[in-house]
């Protein structure tokens, strides 16, 4: 043993990890782990026991109706935000409302139910174990930018999923699951590895399965043509480690295909189940409760500008006319979601892969009715003692959409569309992140197991109500684990941006990152909670130089360093 | 208590902490065996790099000196200690270590040694040497990427005893060379010569690893004007043109194209695809990349770079590209009027050339340098990693406090100035930085504004663009006297003799010449040949670390650098630098040493 | 007890902060490998070698240069081999690359379809024309992957005994074309 090359022990352990031989004690764990230390990071003896999963929403998505807490109490001083809502109401409109769970001011989307496995949670139950970091100032502007920040806070080089993936000993280190557009530009092209690991990303228009385990399912080759191979390399010092990676290969491709590939399509269809089931009850949400009628023209209006009136209205550039906007999500799918999440649980469960990269999909199929472009509506005056109104331009005529597709990035995403289709998309994403986390503990891998719920920065609602631009000054990021326990909210947040540097400098609280006294005076890195997830997964920091948020105190348990308090700014 | 008893005893109390640390090894002195737990409790929560297991990593990190706690800087920041330090560690009181716990500490530091590991011969020590016939093909296929034909005049030649495989790979090598800039098309050779200069373009921009200009508001425009490998075309061009020295690469304004040639020209831009079509009918493809559908071509043509296949490297002219507008980004649309040189470099060779000022900006579009949050630390931490091969800190914590001001300066409010540890790795970057501090980069849309394109396609193709604040016009710098003082950049860092190095110098020109006066920049190039050629990775910072404690394999190395290095600063030939490289020992073993040398 | 004996043998072992060398086998990239196949398989095999090879530079290294190619509307492309298949990362593939699972798996199916496809196995086996003896055609197509040594007539014997009759050469490229030997320049 002590002779055999360290990668070809590693490979020969995945092999030992495939066949489910994994207890920590294990001799043949220990010596790989051991001699499994890599030349370039000295610190790290483990093999790495824990796996990241990170669920990233680009294009960033408002968060508040989900996992971005602007009110960590019930007193926590706070600017009203008219788009900043998370209830509905025909009598007293929209309003910033919450429900206190965890300790916190908690989304009212935490208090809906869900059925899953037999039992009954709430969905606040997701963050039961988690830690929420927010306010995080990313230091510039731009998705791609901050979306590779996300998993390399130091551009060109190592990345956590890069870092993982080399003390990682399972078979496919990085699976990186693509979305429709921008995916190398972003998060999955920021990869990189010392050992010069490779991720392997499927397309989101490929067969998860199939991509993974496909290509040589046909393959015929009989075993003593691997004595053949083995007798082309002759005398090559790395014969060992050859045979090892092929043994690997064939075992991964061949082994248990169709009993692998039949535990994948029981996964797709559970959580297609909990998919149309969390569809099938949506219209019992609070926020589906009440009728959202959109404005209809004419209407007075002083302003000839139609945003004034109709800018919560707007969708992709133009003004929906929907008589009542829960229709829009009428036939609303999400593409991909209940393959992503069945090939991770699959993949995790199956120790075939330590670090999974979940690109999501935004939701599709959404419904517009009575819809006007911007120069269809005009300003009349009928009579001079009679206020002007906006009107449809005679000799145009309204379109109707049902095949829309959302856009996380949603600059031009009006109030009523952003609070139906993003409260709608949370709801329905939850039922599969809690299917998924309560299948990972029912398989005890909930505790070895990081769920990092990511975006690239908060959003900041344009006066208008038309849409929200990037609030790149702060940004959240939630990580969901059982190592935790209790809910962990960090970061100083201002109630109203402290600098004219946006053009949406009048808007209330959303989350623009505050200074800690804890850090010097500084506001959070990104590189701090990089740190912390490190911390976390047992592993050193790529950037060590920007403390974990948390520690282990030995008589008090987990403790945060730094608090989570609204800094009241206002003028 | 004897080790055993240690041992298991530590054993159980680590598997009992939910983040696992490392155990002892066997061994273990018992005054380390009593720190380790301190630290590990105290310490390692903050200090993520205190995890160290060993006493060895302790004296190699320079943290401790062994035998004196007094000059040991870790000592010397713990609170409550005899020694007259910073005295404020651990940060929380309620965490100081206990008097018992402190003299446990001096002790350890008291008896610490370095230990140097015994040698683990168990590899073999037979020298597989390959034949010449194997040697051509190896060197043939690390010049070009490919195979000769089994018709090549070199492989007849060496199958008939003509010739041997390392006076075939030398001729090779002296083949790559440029006639006046360019490949001569008339060469017999030419073919081969293209594969190869392809081939060093290539490997000469690994070495840089930033690359995309697609930063702030996906400023893909800015592909069109700086190729983001150019920064190697110094090299390149250093290594096919006898006549261009080395150093020069550090040297100068003058910035250099591809030459590039091909049979017709390209209707497309470097851009991703937007997958939508906009009115009027816009639409532009990527040559970079997937989900491209149906390609339409985009006019105007691409006519600020060539395209085609690479066949030689020209200056690029001056005075062509001049700019009077920039911006600091497509939301404020308020522009800065300036004067400037698109194509002019600032000095230092590829130090200072637009590309990699841009690639290396580490700010906000717009931002101005003012000594102090702000300043051009990307850059310079860069420039460590790419042309010394060396990874923050390169200074000892001993040394940062030389350069730590004594008093506190009302003025200045910066937490890191305050840290020794901070300032370990601040001192270098900072003082470096000093040279760069009139640069910032706006942004132009030169390529935008020549087509009839929707707002948000403007806003994706934007240009940008480094300049000199002093080329800003009717301007209000924000630390005038900074901006305009004399204040001096030094180059600061310990060297590959483990010497501390401070050079003083004004600005990037000034710059490249400090650093082609130091050996390190030629023992890293030296370093990334040899890992090209051999596949066997050098961790430079380590191996410089571990120089007391250096194995065979690594003593080999660290001489081959150190021979590598000084052959070149004389010679400054790129091309000698390759043969001295074919010329190793291990260059002609089978497997490049990895039966004799890896443990 | 075992357990902890083995344990301090090999923590024994890494005792020292760690080596700063590491050796590693030394890959061809992925243009490399497709110079070496494209010679043997022909003209035929580019299109096998763009899908199952060429978008691959992550497995197999080799990084993209878009400046390189050449798209005309009217009048056609070139330097496509150049192309950044998967997008802007593929600028910094690495220049050589490691043995790997993914690099195992991906030079199966790639050898799979060069071997099994008839143009391309047709045109390798040119180089054997002018061959009269098997044994020497053996010998002849193993030089087309290794050129610089030998197979020994006990090799040569072990692959006839070893080999399917039927689809000898179809076998024998695949397999060829899978060992890894060559891989390295």
């Amino acid at each position: 043993m002590e002779d055999m090359p360290k990668n070809n022990r590693r490979d020969f352990n995945k092999l030992g990890l495939m066949l489910g031989v994994n207890t920590l004690l294990d001799p043949l764990t220990i010596l790989s782990t051991a001699q499994a230390q890599s030349a370039l990071n000295n610190s790290n003896v483990g093999a790495l026991e824990m796996s990241y999963v990170q669920i990233n929403l680009y294009g960033s998505p408002s968060r508040w109706y989900f996992d971005s807490i602007l009110k960590p109490k019930e007193f926590s001083p706070f600017k009203k935000e008219e788009m900043i809502s998370t209830t509905y109401s025909k009598k007293s409109g929209f309003q910033y409302e919450h429900i206190n769970m965890h300790g916190i001011a908690a989304p009212m989307l935490w208090n809906e139910n869900i059925k899953i496995l037999n039992q009954k949670k709430n969905i606040g139950s997701l963050f039961e174990n988690s830690m929420i970091i927010r306010g995080c100032n990313m230091g510039a502007d731009g998705h791609d930018l901050n979306s590779r920040k996300l998993v390399a806070p130091f551009s060109g080089e190592v990345s956590l999923t890069g870092q993982l993936s080399d003390l990682s000993h399972l078979p496919l280190t990085t699976v990186q699951l693509m979305q429709k557009i921008s995916s190398q530009a972003s998060a999955p092209g920021a990869f990189k590895s010392h050992q010069g690991q490779s991720p392997v990303n499927i397309k989101h228009s490929q067969d998860y399965f199939q991509a993974l385990f496909g290509s040589v399912q046909k393959e015929k080759t009989q075993s003593n043509y691997s004595e053949i191979i083995k007798l082309l390399n002759k005398n090559s010092s790395h014969k060992p480690l050859f045979q090892s990676t092929r043994a690997n290969a064939k075992d991964l491709l061949k082994k248990n295909i169709n009993l692998l590939s039949g535990e994948y399509e029981e996964l797709v269809k559970k959580y297609t189940t909990i998919i149309d089931q969390a569809i099938g009850t949506l219209s019992k949400t609070f926020f589906m409760k009440e009728k959202l009628g959109g404005i209809e023209l004419p209407i007075t209006s002083t302003n000839a500008n139609p945003h004034s009136i109709l800018g919560p209205q707007m969708f992709s550039g133009y003004f929906a006319g929907n008589d009542d906007f829960r229709s829009m999500v009428k036939k609303i799918e999400f593409p991909k979601m209940a393959e992503q999440f069945a090939i991770s649980e699959f993949l995790i469960k199956n120790k075939i892969t330590s670090s999974i990269l979940m690109m999501m999909i935004p939701p599709e199929h959404l419904n517009i009715e009575n819809a006007l472009e911007l120069d269809q509506i005009s300003q009349v005056r009928i009579k001079n003692n009679i206020e002007p109104k906006l009107v449809r331009k005679k000799g145009t005529k309204s379109f109707n959409e049902s095949d829309e597709e959302f856009n996380f990035d949603t600059h031009q995403t009006g109030h009523y569309p952003d609070f139906i289709v993003n409260n709608t998309y949370f709801y329905v994403f939850s039922h599969c992140l809690l299917m998924f986390k309560e299948n990972l503990r029912k398989i005890k891998k909930m505790d070895k197991t990081i769920i990092h719920l990511t975006t690239e920065f908060e959003r900041t609602p344009k006066i208008d109500q038309a849409g929200s631009d990037h609030g790149w000054q702060g940004h959240t990021s939630t990580i969901i684990t059982d190592k935790l326990s209790g809910l962990h909210l960090m970061g100083n947040i201002y109630t109203s941006s402290p600098y004219f540097e946006t053009p949406n400098k009048r808007v209330g609280t959303w989350g623009f990152g505050a200074p800690h006294q804890e850090l010097k005076g500084r506001h959070l890195s990104y590189r701090n909670i990089m740190s912390s997830m490190s911390y976390l997964m047992g592993v050193d920091s790529i950037t060590s130089i920007d403390p974990s948020l948390i520690y282990m105190d030995k008589t008090a348990g987990l403790k945060k360093r730094i608090s989570a308090i609204n800094i009241d700014n206002q003028r | 208590m004897n080790y055993f008893t240690v041992l298991i005893i530590l054993f159980f109390c680590f598997s009992c902490n939910k983040k696992p640390t490392l155990a002892l090894p066997s061994g273990t002195d018992t005054h380390f065996a009593k720190v380790f737990p301190i630290i590990q409790e105290k310490c390692v929560s903050c200090h993520s790099e205190m995890i160290w297991n060993t006493t060895n990593q302790w004296i190699l990190s320079d943290y401790i000196i062994p035998g004196n706690p007094k000059q040991s800087p870790f000592f010397l920041s713990l609170r409550g200690t005899h020694v007259k330090g910073k005295g404020n560690m651990p940060i929380d009181k309620q965490e100081d270590l206990t008097a018992e716990e402190l003299s446990i500490v001096e002790n350890w530091i008291l008896t610490a040694k370095l230990i140097k590991p015994k040698s683990n011969n168990t590899a073999s020590n037979e020298k597989k040497i390959i034949s010449d016939l194997r040697l051509f093909y190896r060197c043939y296929g690390h010049l070009t990427q490919a195979r000769p034909t089994p018709s090549n005049i070199f492989i007849k030649k060496i199958k008939n005893g003509e010739l041997k495989g390392l006076d075939a790979c030398n001729k090779l090598v002296k083949g790559m060379k440029f006639n006046k800039n360019k490949l001569d098309i008339n060469n017999i050779d030419f073919t081969t010569q293209k594969l190869m200069l392809r081939n060093f373009q290539s490997l000469h921009s690994s070495w840089f690893p930033n690359y995309n200009f697609a930063n702030n508001n996906q400023t893909w425009g800015t592909f069109e004007f700086f190729d983001p490998n150019d920064v190697a075309l110094y090299i390149t061009r250093s290594l096919f043109n006898d006549q261009v020295p080395f150093k020069e690469i550090f040297s100068g304004e003058v910035t250099y194209s591809a030459i590039r040639k091909s049979e017709f020209k390209s209707d497309y831009l470097v851009y991703r695809s937007k997958l939508e079509l906009y009115q009027p009918m816009e639409s532009f493809l990527l040559s970079l990349g997937q989900d491209a559908t149906k390609p339409m071509p985009w006019l105007p043509r691409p006519k600020y770079l060539e395209r085609g296949s690479l066949v030689g490297v020209t200056a690029t002219a001056m005075n062509q590209n001049k700019i009077n507008i920039g911006f600091i980004s497509d939301a404020v649309r308020k522009p800065i009027k300036l004067n400037t040189d698109f194509n002019k470099g600032f000095g230092g060779g590829l130090l200072g050339s637009p590309g990699y000022l841009v690639l290396n900006f580490g700010n906000n579009l717009g931002t101005i340098m003012e000594d102090g949050q702000h300043n051009m630390r990307t850059w310079s931490k860069g420039i460590f990693r790419d042309l010394f091969c060396r990874d923050l800190p390169v200074i000892k914590i001993s040394d940062s406090k030389n350069y730590m001001d004594e008093d506190d300066d009302e003025d200045r409010d910066l937490a890191f100035e305050k840290s020794e540890q901070c300032m370990q790795c601040h001192v270098s970057i900072d003082s470096m930085a000093i040279s760069a501090k009139n640069v910032t980069v706006l942004l132009n849309n030169l390529i935008a504004a020549e087509l009839d394109l929707e707002d948000m396609d403007k806003v994706h193709l934007q240009t940008m663009f480094p300049v000199s604040t002093k080329n800003l016009i009717n301007f209000k710098h924000p630390n005038l006297p900074y901006a305009n003082g004399n204040e001096k950049a030094y180059l600061i860092y310990r060297n590959f003799y483990d010497k501390l190095i401070e050079k003083e110098f004004s600005n990037i020109e000034g710059l490249g010449k400090a650093m082609t006066d130091q050996i390190d920049p030629y023992i890293c190039i030296s370093k990334r040949y040899f890992e090209y050629f051999t596949g066997i990775k050098i961790n430079l910072n380590q191996l410089l670390k571990r120089k007391k404690i250096h194995d065979a394999g690594e003593t080999k190395v660290y001489q081959l650098l150190e021979k590598l290095g000084l052959e070149l600063k004389k010679h400054q030939n790129l091309k000698l630098l390759i043969l001295s490289i074919f010329n190793t020992e291990w260059y002609h073993l089978q497997d490049f040493g990895y039966n004799q040398y890896r443990k | 007890m075992i357990k902890i004996i083995i344990m301090i043998f090999i923590f024994s072992s890494s005792a020292i902060s760690a080596n700063s060398l590491m050796f590693q086998p030394r890959m061809g990239n992925k243009y490399y490998v497709n110079s070496v196949l494209e010679n043997i398989y022909g003209p035929e095999s580019k299109i096998i070698l763009q899908k199952a090879l060429l978008p691959y530079s992550d497995f197999f290294g080799g990084p993209c240069d878009p400046y390189e190619v050449v798209l005309s509307k009217k009048k056609g492309s070139s330097g496509t081999l150049y192309k950044c298949f998967n997008g802007m990362p593929d600028l910094r593939s690495h220049m050589i690359s490691q043995p790997s699972t993914l690099r195992t798996m991906q030079m199966k199916n790639l050898c799979q379809k060069l071997s099994q496809d008839q143009k391309t196995l047709k045109f390798s086996l040119k180089v054997l024309n002018n061959v009269k003896e098997f044994k020497d055609k053996i010998q002849s197509y193993y030089h087309s992957f290794y050129p610089w040594d030998n197979l020994s007539n006990s090799e040569i014997e072990n692959i006839i005994k070893t080999l399917n009759k039927k689809y000898f050469w179809k076998t024998y490229s695949e397999l060829l074309c899978q060992s890894e030997r060559w891989q390295i320049p």
